[in-house]
């Protein structure tokens, strides 16, 4: 079989990138120019951000995120050079028609690009239902429409393996467009048109006076409880939007979340992705596409460096929680935890792409570790705690964190324990009740002290309310599935070059967790989960962008 | 009959010199590092590592396990440290292979690099400067001795030492042959030198524990370093040197 030249395929070619914010898309991005110098062009296309329009926004990604670090090292000061004529930035949106470009410009990237990667959607597990459908549902339909009206792009569709929603087993390489992961039939676009349907006259219905009636006493507690001005009308008017927002929210999501059950997914996320997938399998054969599939993408194994890591990952709010006090996670010890280095991914892209450029591409690509080199959730909250262990003997901030955190292990239980969330909820709970029923006029100042300690149980509570809501949000991954994800599409397009070639047996788990990405996560994203605020790039050099220049003849086709 | 590969510090070097100096090094230096280059032997680094298990009731299970193994240790430390190891090791079983190699580094790190003779540092470059070959044979893990013997600059070092068997990540509480510190250990040094071109009766051998007897006798050179009373007295009747180092 003869080899795919991955860096000679880029060469010379124009792609127009879709998600280019996002870790994924930041990684891909950065990776292309520094490993296919020799790429025609790439269009990241950005939301317009307050007053920060796109261009503005690429500036501050390449000159503050650690993402493009190899950019700077490699080019310092002639970086902006290096990118003139070769980077653009364009102000767009999936969620408007014609991805919100103007006439002239879509006709210049519809004459123009040769591939369109897509890695933008949302990843929230249980957002509202109407945004996961416009972000991963619609707002691809959208781009396939783009696509359908180029000269001659392809697209390459980022998805995700959890779109196997709650199968169990190995999931190959496939799409399975007419049943969903509850066994029953599915027609994806009726499912679409009735969900969309029904969240839009949800959230009709919800404009009740009742409920603005709940939501204007929240408001007045809220106004009350925080000391703010009642007569700032504007504020008042702020805040009860936000309530308003909220509460609507949470009712849909709630539903969402429900619908998504009934058809087998863990989740609202893998259940939007699955429609997409579907409508594009169905509907999209006038179109050359392709998906990736990652598992779960975390920091990155070696670029830009390794750990890099941004936002909160899947295993970085459990990671951090292990880090705790607390220590028995309910799971299954040997459930398959898929995670895949941000940088793996990536090689996935450049293959899957470069195939999809000669014609030679498959339908899916899956990138993931479960198949070629299985991380249980038992291990991975064994080196967790290893990683802790690691961490703390040396740099705990106090002498009880040294000696004894270090040593607390977190680990794995089958069954609920004793100790379980609830159950110290519950304790938490009923611990300040019986403090709000000491009686008043107690020596020694003790019932201050009581009243004191029961504000602060209520605040115990909050959090372990939040760690309770993380645990059940990540239920699917490490008590109820068991599913190992084929990998072996990538590798049937042989690579000469090594830097993308696909290899996760190479990753050894004791280094990459302890010594790679939970120290990724401590510098990256556990300030951010903190509140602190998280280390920017500083380079010396700032680089610009130039700004796109739309050619006459796209600027006459515009106005035609 | 013992095929394990042989884990070889400076082997480039080695290589290197090798058809220049391969008649330099025909006498070779065998030297136990426990009770010569360490203070601390095998039954330390089981207890450390069986401290740090994972849950606290596996950590008092492996301990007890540890301290129930004892009067075995007792029995057979003074005859069989082939066996004695043996028991040792098997409170580790079932213990990951991930926790095994970060404990082992923590070890070496923390504990052992802080357990070294100085005098048996000096004893090994002497002998280095004098052109033998130097084996240093260890009943610790490998992975314990091989970054200390590395920090500590001792050149052209092989370093034998013992090995937990892993099936599927998990330590299973046997060692891998061969075992160092068993009577084995003077047939395993017979074959070693013949493979390697060693002169035998021109070469040197050093511990400090009785079981290691068979082990001095096989070279023409032993040597009892802070020997037991057994040893001692077995060197003395045999009219073998008897060192002290600290």
């Amino acid at each position: 079989m003869n080899s795919l030249p991955v860096r000679d395929t880029y060469q010379g070619k124009h792609i127009l990138l879709i998600g280019g914010s996002g870790f994924l898309g930041k990684v891909w991005l950065s990776m292309l120019f520094h490993t296919c110098p020799e790429v025609g062009k790439v269009t990241v296309l950005l939301r317009k951000k307050g007053l920060r329009g796109a261009k503005r926004r690429l500036e501050k990604m390449i000159n503050e995120s650690y993402a493009f670090e190899p950019w700077h090292k490699s080019h310092a000061e002639g970086l902006t050079d290096f990118l003139a004529g070769r980077l653009e930035a364009v102000d767009g949106d999936l969620g408007l028609e014609d991805l919100g470009l103007d006439e002239a410009t879509k006709a210049q990237l519809q004459g123009e690009v040769d591939l369109v990667v897509n890695s933008a959607g949302l990843v929230d597990f249980d957002p509202d239902p109407r945004a996961a459908l416009e972000s991963n549902v619609e707002g691809p339909m959208r781009l396939l429409d783009f696509v359908r009206g180029c000269k001659k792009a392809k697209l390459l569709h980022v998805s995700t393996c959890y779109v196997a929603g709650n199968r169990q087993g190995s999931i190959p390489e496939e799409i399975d467009v007419n049943v969903s992961p509850s066994g029953d039939p599915m027609d994806v676009r009726k499912e679409w048109e009735e969900a969309r349907a029904l969240f839009d006259q949800m959230a009709l219905d919800f404009d009740t006076p009742e409920n603005h009636d709940l939501v204007d006493h929240e408001v007045k507690s809220r106004i009350e409880r925080d000391g703010l001005d009642a007569s700032n009308e504007a504020l008042v008017r702020n805040l009860t939007q936000k309530v308003y927002t909220r509460r609507l929210e949470k009712v849909l999501r709630k539903v969402g979340m429900e619908r998504a059950a009934r058809w087998g997914f863990p989740n609202t996320y893998t259940w939007s992705k699955f429609l997409c997938e579907g409508l594009m399998a169905k509907e999209a054969d006038d179109v050359e596409w392709s998906l990736l599939r990652p598992s779960i993408v975390e920091s990155a194994y070696a670029y830009p460096r390794p750990g890099w890591v941004e936002g909160f990952k899947t295993s970085g709010p459990l990671i951090y929680l292990l880090g705790t006090w607390f220590r028995q996670l309910p799971a299954r010890a040997n459930l398959p935890f898929d995670v895949i280095p941000v940088d793996m991914v990536c090689q996935g892209l450049f293959v899957s792409g470069a195939a999809l450029l000669h014609g030679v591409h498959h339908p899916v690509y899956q990138t993931a570790t479960s198949q070629r080199n299985r991380l249980t959730i038992g291990r991975s909250c064994e080196l967790t705690a290893l990683g802790h262990r690691k961490h703390l003997r040396t740099d705990g901030a106090s002498p009880l964190e040294r000696l004894v955190l270090s040593r607390w292990d977190s680990q794995i239980e089958d069954t609920e324990p004793v100790l379980s969330v609830p159950n110290i909820r519950k304790a938490v709970l009923g611990f300040g009740k019986l403090l709000n029923k000491v009686p008043e006029g107690l020596p020694g100042g003790l019932t201050k002290q009581a009243r004191n300690l029961a504000k602060l149980t209520k605040s115990a509570d909050k959090q372990l309310k939040g760690v309770e809501r993380l645990i059940e949000l990540f239920k699917p991954f490490t008590t109820k599935n068991w599913q190992e994800y084929e990998a072996t599409r990538l590798n049937e397009h042989p690579v000469d070059e090594e830097v993308f070639q696909f290899k996760p047996e190479k990753i050894d788990w004791l280094t990459y967790w302890t010594d790679i990405h939970m120290p990724g996560l401590r510098q990256w994203s556990f300030p951010a989960m903190e509140g602190r605020s998280v280390e920017r790039m500083r380079p010396k050099n700032k680089a610009s962008i130039r700004d796109m220049v739309i050619s006459e003849s796209s600027a006459k086709e515009g106005v035609a | 009959m013992w095929c394990r590969p042989l884990f070889h510090l400076g082997i480039v070097r080695d290589i290197q010199m090798k058809n220049t100096s391969e008649k330099k090094q025909d006498v070779a230096a065998y030297i136990r590092a426990e009770g010569t280059l360490f203070k601390k032997g095998a039954l330390s680094l089981a207890a450390y590592l069986a401290a740090n298990g994972q849950s606290f009731s596996e950590r008092a299970m492996r301990l007890g396990q540890l301290a129930l193994s004892a009067p075995v240790l007792g029995l057979f430390g003074q005859t069989d440290r082939g066996m004695a190891n043996r028991a040792t090791y098997v409170s580790l079983r079932n213990m990951s292979e991930d926790r095994l190699r970060l404990l082992a580094d923590e070890y070496a790190k923390d504990v052992l690099k802080h357990q070294v003779r100085k005098e048996g540092v000096e004893l090994i470059k002497r002998l280095q400067k004098e052109g033998k070959k130097v084996i240093l044979l260890s009943d610790q893990l490998e992975r314990v001795i091989a970054p200390v013997v590395a920090e500590l600059r001792l050149g052209d070092v092989e370093v034998v030492a013992n090995e937990l068997e892993i099936h599927h990540g998990e330590v299973t509480g046997k060692l891998r042959s061969p075992v160092i510190g068993g009577h084995g250990l003077a047939l395993w040094v017979k074959e070693h030198a013949a493979t390697s071109g060693l002169n035998l009766e021109g070469s040197y051998a050093y511990a400090s524990q009785a079981p290691d007897l068979l082990f001095l006798a096989a070279v023409g050179h032993p040597c009892a370093v802070n020997p037991d009373p057994t040893l001692r007295r077995s060197a003395q009747e045999a009219n073998w040197p008897v060192m002290t180092i600290h």
